[in-house]
């Protein structure tokens, strides 16, 4: 924190204890002015009125009681005890980066501005019994605000009983999902289970009363409904517990799994690079508040999610991608990114964590932005297009990725990319990737090769053009369109993209939730 | 923390958990009225919110009572009521604009760069305007602020760096690019 923050927040702290003061005075003044119920009014009113009764009662003594409350609180302990600089040891700070690697970007991850991030939570329901629960059957319910179902091609629509959903299948993860009319977003995610027990639990979530909206505190008659639901489906017996054979093995907040990790929560994020490299080589530090559980819910993003001794702690490992695990020393759960790299090198970043000295997350938030040009390309890349917005230059690059077409986006590359297989590829229609970059999203992917238009839905429900670009790479079959959106333009963090041809026919659409822009690196 | 509910009836006089628990109303609600009014705006509701916290302490006076800190107790129900007298609110607005003439006056006097402050602190986040109101209001200190509203302290600490950051901005203390 600058000494300049620092002076402004003291002053802040110092106007919001006199507010405060002023505030209690200005009530007792005006408590004392109120006309008092007297306690033969109360004598008076009708026994129905029992509890009311009490509550006058209690004003009554309030009014009374305003100097030796007072007195109380100064004398309470709790009142003495000194708040400190709340930003104390609150982040840590990697030593060591590979070599020449500096800070790229920072930010406070705020979700006060743009449109609200989605938040909730994640419960994982398992076979106890099971040597590894995780790598046995098990299944995940989410509940969350702000976030809308995926509509992807492959999505099938289906009815649990009145309530429309979709559901997708990879094989050997069924995930039915869908949003309630409170606007309420509940998936249920099957993993080696069959599609009928999935809907069957899907179902059952989904049946009448409507599941309150007033999460994160989920209630347990919410989440017996889903076991009883898989139960059924299993051939056994709702009653009794645990249904079906499952327990909960996790939960946590939805911030905690994979995809979530940099929306709808608090904190920082930190991600660092080379400046003499492209696009490859980036790793990214997230810290938010979190606890010892939810590091283990990255076990939902992944087969290949294995538990590490991390800082002397309990952390996971998906080889090569991350490293996530709960800091006792800050209260946060830290999560190293960096797709791609390998896994001993984000262990060596994660095991060289330190605590920020005075003054230095302002300073690497200040250095935020400020990476060099854009180093040379590498073999096989090409860029398709370029431009700048708010004093950043951004780069849309090909590359022929061995077995895999993909394009990325300077800066924000190394975390998310639009990519297909080389075997898959032509038969592409849309696809889409996006990254967060100042106030706007950057919208981009492969769009089938007639394709003459590509748009994002926009929130007001109006169609914003992307633009289209041939990729001059050998080989290469798609089209590359790319567009800078206002973050606050499209739907519930949603970005629905189509490409058509010159008739005007749908190519196809797909889409992403965008929830992993609030700061994608 | 659950607590066990008790008959709904008043304390009776004499009885020593009803002395406790007088002593604990007179403490306590003028604290939960300025809580209540700093997250709400309104001091009608303020004291609806804060009688509401003493007597749900009351009704599980058996529990709440034996708690170290049956304030923080209240203070969460406290927090919890006006969020959902907020929420209630922003759904009522249009009603109860019709019937505005009929209202109690609903205004706590107090200069107006005090009052620009607490609009300020309102218009935060939800979780955000009560943590900063804890923090202010009451000179709590984080591990409190976070007993109250079950939250870690590490949520607690970024919550208010974040708020006090946007407070200073909307205040003009900083700009909008200080502290990004």
């Amino acid at each position: 924190m600058s000494e300049h923050e620092r002076q402004a927040l003291d002053l802040l702290d110092a106007r919001g204890r006199g507010a405060a003061a002023s505030l209690k005075a200005a009530l007792a003044r005006q408590a004392t002015e109120t006309p008092t119920v007297s306690a033969d009014d109360h004598s008076r009113a009708p026994q129905t009125a029992h509890r009311n009764v009490w509550l006058a009662a209690a004003a009554m003594f309030a009014v009374g009681g305003l100097v030796a409350a007072f007195v109380a609180l100064r004398d309470d302990p709790r009142a003495d005890v000194s708040t400190g600089d709340p930003d104390e040891g609150l982040y840590l700070v990697p030593d060591w980066v590979p070599e020449g690697w500096q800070i790229q970007t920072a930010q406070n991850i705020d979700t006060v501005d743009g449109p609200a991030a989605p938040t909730g939570e994640v419960f994982v329901f398992g076979i106890d019994a099971a040597e590894d629960p995780w790598a046995a059957s098990h299944f995940s319910l989410t509940i969350a605000h702000n976030m809308a179902a995926s509509n992807t091609e492959d999505a099938q629509q289906i009815a649990l009983g009145d309530q429309a959903a979709s559901m997708e299948s990879d094989g050997s993860t069924v995930v039915v999902q869908w949003t309630t009319d409170d606007g309420l977003y509940v998936s249920i995610a099957g993993y080696g289970l069959s599609e009928e027990v999935v809907v069957a639990t899907a179902t059952s979530m989904a049946a009448p009363p409507s599941i309150p909206t007033n999460i994160p505190t989920t209630p347990d008659l919410m989440l017996q409904r889903a076991l009883a639901g898989a139960a059924t489906a299993m051939g056994q017996s709702p009653e009794g517990a645990p249904a079906g054979g499952f327990v909960q093995m996790a939960h946590g907040p939805l911030s905690a799994t994979t995809f979530m990790l940099t929306a709808g929560f608090d904190g920082l994020s930190m991600v660092y690079g080379d400046p003499e490299s492209s696009v490859y080589g980036q790793i990214a530090v997230l810290q938010r508040p979190g606890d010892a559980d939810d590091a283990e819910l990255l076990r939902l993003a992944s087969d290949d999610v294995e538990p590490t001794p991390v800082r002397d702690q309990t952390g996971y490992v998906q080889p090569d991608v991350l490293v996530q695990w709960f800091e006792p020393s800050t209260g946060m759960l830290v999560t190293v990114y960096g797709n791609g790299i390998d896994t001993d090198i984000l262990l060596q970043v994660a095991e060289s964590l330190r605590p920020a000295r005075p003054g230095e997350i302002a300073e690497i938030l200040g250095q935020s932005g400020q990476f060099g040009p854009a180093g040379p390309l590498e073999e096989g890349e090409e860029v398709v297009a370029q431009g700048g917005t708010g004093g950043e230059l951004w780069r849309l690059i090909a590359q022929d990725d061995g077995d895999t077409w993909k394009l990325v986006v300077e800066p924000n590359n190394g975390v998310i990319d639009a990519s297909e297989s080389k075997d898959d590829a032509a038969d592409v229609g849309v696809n889409v990737a996006a990254s967060s970059l100042g106030d706007n999203v950057v919208v981009y992917g492969m769009a089938d090769p007639q394709a003459t238009s590509v748009f994002v839905q926009a929130l007001d429900g109006s169609e914003i053009q992307l633009d289209l670009y041939d990729v001059d790479i050998p080989g290469w079959p798609t089209k590359a369109y790319i567009g800078l959106v206002p973050a606050n333009s499209l739907a519930d963090y949603q970005a629905d993209v189509t490409a058509r041809d010159a008739s005007g026919e749908d190519l196809g659409s797909a889409s992403l939730s965008t929830t992993e822009l609030v700061v994608a690196p | 923390m659950h607590a066990a509910e008790r008959a709904d009836g008043p304390p009776v006089k004499g009885d020593p958990a009803a002395e406790a628990f007088d002593d604990f109303a007179r403490r306590e609600r003028p604290a939960l009225v300025a809580l209540a009014w700093t997250l709400t705006g309104s001091l009608a509701t303020a004291e609806e919110v804060a009688q509401e916290a003493i007597a749900a302490a009351w009704r599980s006076w058996d529990q709440v009572g034996d708690y170290d800190k049956p304030g923080a107790w209240a203070r969460r129900v406290a927090v919890n009521r006006s969020a959902s007298a907020r929420r209630r609110a922003g759904r009522e607005e249009r009603a109860l604009s019709r019937l505005a003439s009929r209202r109690e006056p609903d205004h706590v006097d107090l200069p107006e760069a005090d009052s620009e402050l607490w609009r300020a602190v309102r218009a935060l986040p939800e979780r955000k305007a009560q943590t900063v109101a804890l923090f202010y209001l009451e000179d709590r200190p984080v591990a409190e602020i976070a007993e109250i509203l079950e939250v870690a302290e590490s949520t607690v600490k970024v919550h208010l760096h974040q708020a006090r950051l946007s407070l200073a901005r909307t205040l003009g203390l900083l700009t909008e690019e200080d502290g990004r």
